[in-house]
């Protein structure tokens, strides 16, 4: 296919108009994914809306229960944002870690979860952390909770006509860490990470999110392990009996791949980095 | 075609272009600025770095369109007539150049850097130019280079 024009919409509803008017369009972020691909030929739409002049989309916000992240925040924005600071410190860990600072100051938190790839660094921490993608074409709301956007991919997946345009994460007094293991480029079997959240109160375990990247299809939440650790004391996270469930967890997600002997035991070790990430940023939150 | 206009070190430049046309392309072979260099294409090296409106990209990674009304700076934009910029002086001074090919962008990131943070530590430094790979110095000399720099650049400002 070849490129035959090229929009540059200055708010929502102009790119909402033009994407509903061309079939064959594609949004364009910071392009860091989509480059690559039209360098091999590959994704080349017949019309290209570019985001990145559309400032409602570039903010941080926050409202009474929760912070509003746009779609076209970049990595650096992140990085160096106090609300995401005071709040998100998985997110922060996350931001930090991501590709190098070129890479960082364009791409966005809305590209790396649309194009979601296996490893895409930022959806463990918003999976984790209950986050909510808010999706909007010309005459359509609709919000999915991240989980469930990955889970139920072949429902909710974002369709032809939609944008995403923020992503919604609700502010608690809660720990949250993030841990990655390789990078992008390193080999696959050398790619984990791991994103939680807990809620602690006198050292006991209220509540618990520890959500998995690049060990399967796509990032998912350990079920077993947060129902499992409600009540204990934080260090039995770090026992055995709590690693195991992780183990068998990454065992049974990928025990068809080459790369499964070695992530069953990393995920141990990046899992216990997550959480000593979250444990240490104590009032950090 | 598309018309797009650019501000690159301080000139305008306007120009029809293929919509598909990356950044680097329209700074080396439309306004024949041939310092940006092309390493990998791929975001990995960072040799075709450039400053887009006081951030460093990937020129390679950037559509020109989307570039458009963006201000650029190029290596060719550092140095003032005859006089070199600081950073790019104590480069030559300690010896961080050897083929050359990285430094350019190497240079625009260290010149991004130490805009925003002149008393950058040495893992800030190091951090600063992840971005970008050089494979002939090991890059010992080169962090001495931002070093040298950040001091040239501190006491040309308490000259002033
Ligand atoms: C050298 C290099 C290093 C990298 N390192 C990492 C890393 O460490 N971790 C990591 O996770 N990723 C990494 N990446 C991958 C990439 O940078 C990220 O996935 C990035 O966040 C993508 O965002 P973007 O804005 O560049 O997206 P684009 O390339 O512009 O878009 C990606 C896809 O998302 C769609 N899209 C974008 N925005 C929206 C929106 N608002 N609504 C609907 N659809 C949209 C686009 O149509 C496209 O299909 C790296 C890439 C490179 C080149
Ligand atoms: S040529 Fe652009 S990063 Fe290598
Ligand atoms: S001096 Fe040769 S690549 Fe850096």
């Amino acid at each position: 296919m070849k490129l035959l024009s090229f929009f540059q919409p200055n708010n929502i509803d102009e790119a909402k108009v033009l994407l509903s008017k061309y079939e064959n369009s594609k949004l364009l972020a910071g392009g860091t994914d989509l480059l690559l691909d039209f360098k091999k030929d590959m994704n080349v739409p017949q019309y290209l809306i570019d985001l990145s002049k559309i400032l409602e989309l570039k903010s941080i916000v926050e409202n009474e229960s929760d912070i509003t992240i746009g779609s076209m925040v970049t990595f650096t924005q992140v990085k160096g944002n106090k609300l995401i600071k005071d709040n998100f410190n998985s997110i922060i860990l996350c931001a930090k870690s991501m590709g190098s600072p070129q890479i960082r100051n364009v791409a966005t938190i809305g590209g790396n979860i649309i194009n979601g790839a296996v490893a895409a660094d930022i959806v463990p921490c918003v999976i984790s952390l209950d986050g909510i993608l808010v999706f909007e074409s010309i005459d359509t709301l609709r919000e999915v909770r991240c989980e469930d956007y990955f889970r139920n991919n072949s429902i909710e997946k974002i369709k032809g006509n939609e944008i995403l345009t923020k992503i919604i994460i609700p502010k608690r007094p809660w720990l949250s860490g993030y841990y990655k293991l390789g990078k992008r480029n390193s080999l696959a079997i050398a790619r984990a990470n791991t994103a939680l959240s807990l809620s602690i109160e006198e050292n006991i375990i209220k509540d618990l999110r520890v959500c998995l990247g690049a060990v399967g299809k796509f990032p998912f939440r350990v079920n077993e392990l947060e129902s499992r650790a409600v009540g204990k004391i934080v260090e039995w996270l770090f026992d055995d009996e709590a690693l195991n469930i992780l183990e068998n967890t990454v065992y049974e997600s990928i025990k068809e791949r080459k790369t499964m002997p070695f992530k069953r035991n990393a995920i141990k070790g990046v899992f216990k980095n997550a959480l000593l990430s979250a444990v240490e940023s104590g009032g950090n939150k | 075609m598309i018309e797009v206009t650019l501000k690159i070190n301080g000139k305008m430049y306007t120009r029809k272009i293929n919509p598909m046309l990356r950044l680097i392309d329209f700074i080396r072979d439309e306004i024949k600025l041939k310092g940006t260099k092309e390493g990998c294409g791929e975001g990995e090296c960072g040799a075709c770095t450039v400053i887009m409106n006081g951030k460093t990209v990937n020129s390679c990674l950037v559509l020109a369109a989307s570039a458009n009304g963006a201000e650029i700076t190029t290596i060719e934009g550092l140095s003032n007539g005859d006089h070199l910029h600081p950073i790019q002086e104590a480069f030559i001074e300690v010896g961080a150049v050897q083929c050359g090919y990285c430094i350019p962008g190497m240079i625009l990131s260290t010149k991004a850097l130490l805009d925003e943070n002149l008393d950058a530590t040495e893992a800030q430094i190091k951090e600063g130019i992840s971005g970008n790979l050089c494979r002939c110095t090991g890059y010992t000399k080169i962090v001495e280079g931002v070093k040298i720099a950040q001091k040239k650049i501190i006491n040309s400002q308490e000259g002033d």
